[in-house]
């Protein structure tokens, strides 16, 4: 998966240009942990690409928060995000845990993006990581919440990393987590959660937005080499395809000499580790 | 009314039917100690009520011993789903209770602040705020905004391990501080302390930057050098990756599990014998550079 594209730039290069492009100068943008693998390479690795390349391009003062350090220095990530290892990061700001932590989670007013991913996602961008079945007597039982009600309630814009298969882009999620647009346009504003929330999704196939008057997912662009079949072959329902899908931008030489030259020298946020960690 | 005491002794503070919270994070500064003694006891039907659930949770389920699991996380982080709990749950034997970090945090922090509920903004139109038997829709008297409010964090007995205590219960971590391992203190009942070593609070007072828990607050102290072993303890020595791979291949079946019991658990018969049976150059080789 890392060398489709002949060799001249991996996925997670494609993936990290591509979010890049959707964080904007001034916002502060949230990241969680993970474990080692290609899950940790999406669920941290891309994004914190992404905001080293906001950073150095567009968006000089983006701020970013993990746990409860404030911009730490991204090519210095440690391969292991021990509680030890994130203390010895050198970073701008090192908060109490829980004013970040869900405390910056749960405050719209502060809180541009975030990141999340789903063992479930639905065409209305509903997220499920709790159970798989029924909640009392689920087929599998999975890991809970996490703060992913909480990101996806609070936070403007979503920005879900996954990877593109049947099981995963289902019609309607089984347990609904965390509300994405709900059942429809008018979901979130019945609800009382903010009516302003953009979600993106980006997976090894393909970008997905929502459409504007319906808020069903919508195919925004194809990965080079990639089919429109090859994306509706893995999706769960029934999704919005307009007439002429665009390609998904290729890394310039530019991004890709800031990528691995200055942001990810140490190849520890886009290769996936074997290193088994946790916070 | 000495607060040193013994593994046994500490641990006859819980109570079967107990609600219990063990603090730390995941696969790291867990009292796994205190966990393998709450089974050695048996000790049953308890109600965990930890931010996250690791190890100890799957660990006290594989036992018998749990009848709810309360939390924000539950799993092995990169050793993928907790075995026991995910058949425990599957097979109806332990309720789930699953909460946002938000909804979470606002019932430790009400019981910190006297307040009888926290509210939590991020629950509507999830399918787990109608999964929460406890959770009441409330509108803002200001905002008039819908909100969700679950009664505040109860914990019969709170369950922390630490660099060091003193004599007097103070509790320290050396590099990191995680103040809100206090915070959930603040909500117990009773507080256990296993710790890597117990000193004279003349120490204390020489390094009482280190402190997170004032000895007010700390009913139990109890010295349980590599307490939080197989998980790590942040600063001291690192989890232990072929423990946690054997535990999860034992735990994947609930009759080896049993064998895994008997020779971890019920076989030894204090900590002493615990760490025995790991090995001193087992638990060294944990103690690589930088402690992490």
């Amino acid at each position: 998966m890392t060398q489709r594209f002949g060799g001249y730039y991996t996925l997670y290069e494609l993936l990290a240009v591509s979010v890049a492009k959707f964080l904007e100068d001034g916002e502060l943008v949230h990241v969680g942990v993970a474990a080692g693998g290609k899950g940790a390479v999406m669920a941290v690795g891309v994004p914190m690409a992404a905001i080293g390349l906001a950073q150095l391009t567009h968006a000089p003062s983006l701020t970013m928060f993990m746990g409860h350090t404030f911009n730490p220095k991204i090519d210095e990530m440690p391969v292991a995000l021990t509680e030890t290892a994130i203390a010895r990061w050198r970073c701008q700001a090192r908060i109490e845990m829980w004013g970040a932590n869900p405390g910056l989670i749960n405050n719209p007013d502060h809180l541009d993006v975030t990141f999340s991913s789903g063992a479930q996602v639905d065409k209305y961008g509903n997220l499920n990581i709790t159970a798989i079945g029924d909640y009392k007597k689920p087929e599998v039982r999975l890991i809970g919440c996490l703060a992913q009600p909480d990101q996806l309630a609070n936070a403007h814009r979503s920005i879900i990393l996954q990877e593109h298969q049947k099981r995963v882009f289902v019609d309607k999620v089984d347990f609904i987590t965390s509300v994405g647009y709900y059942d429809g346009p008018e979901g979130r504003k019945k609800l009382g959660l903010r009516t302003d929330k953009m979600i993106r999704v980006f997976t090894d196939l393909a970008v997905l937005g929502f459409d504007e008057s319906t808020k069903l997912m919508r195919l925004e662009s194809i990965h080079p080499g990639v089919t429109v079949e090859q994306v509706l072959e893995n999706t769960g329902f029934e999704l919005i395809v307009p007439e002429k899908v665009p390609e998904t931008s290729s890394p310039t030489t530019e991004e890709l000499d800031l990528l691995r030259r200055r942001i990810d020298p140490r190849r520890a946020l886009l290769e996936p580790s074997e290193r088994i960690a946790s916070y | 009314m000495g607060k040193v005491m013994d593994l046994r002794e500490a641990v006859k503070l819980i109570k079967s039917g107990d609600c219990i919270s063990f603090i730390g994070g995941v696969l790291r500064n867990k009292s796994l100690a205190a966990a393998r003694e709450i089974i050695r006891q048996g000790i049953r039907d308890l109600h965990l009520q930890s931010f996250t659930s690791d190890l100890e949770a799957d660990m006290l389920i594989g036992a018998g011993s749990v009848r709810k699991v309360e939390s924000v996380y539950t799993g092995l982080m990169g050793y993928g789903l907790a075995p026991n709990f995910r058949r425990a749950v599957e097979s109806g034997q332990v309720e789930p209770i699953d909460l946002p970090e938000s909804a979470f945090v606002a019932k430790f922090r009400a019981r910190g602040m006297g307040i009888p509920f926290g509210v939590t903004a991020s629950l509507s139109g999830t399918d787990v705020a109608k999964s929460l038997a406890e959770a009441k829709e409330i509108t803002c008297p200001f905002t008039g905004k819908k909100l969700i409010a679950l009664p505040a964090a109860n914990p019969d007995v709170a369950i922390i391990h630490a660099h060091r205590a003193d004599v007097a219960g103070n509790l320290q971590f050396d590099e990191i501080r995680p103040m809100e391992y206090f915070e959930y203190v603040l909500a117990a009942k009773k507080v256990i302390a296993t710790v890597e070593e117990i000193v004279q609070v003349d120490y204390t007072f020489a390094h009482y930057d280190r402190t997170i828990v004032p000895g007010v607050f700390v009913g139990a102290v109890v010295k349980t050098p590599w307490g939080t072993h197989p998980e790590a303890l942040e600063g001291r020595y690192n989890s232990d990756h072929a423990h946690l791979k054997m535990y999860v291949e034992y735990a994947r079946d609930s009759k080896r599990f049993e064998e895994y019991l008997d020779t971890y658990v019920y076989a030894t018969k204090t900590h002493m014998d615990y760490l025995n049976l790991v090995g001193l150059p087992a638990l060294l080789d944990l103690q690589s550079e930088g402690g992490i």
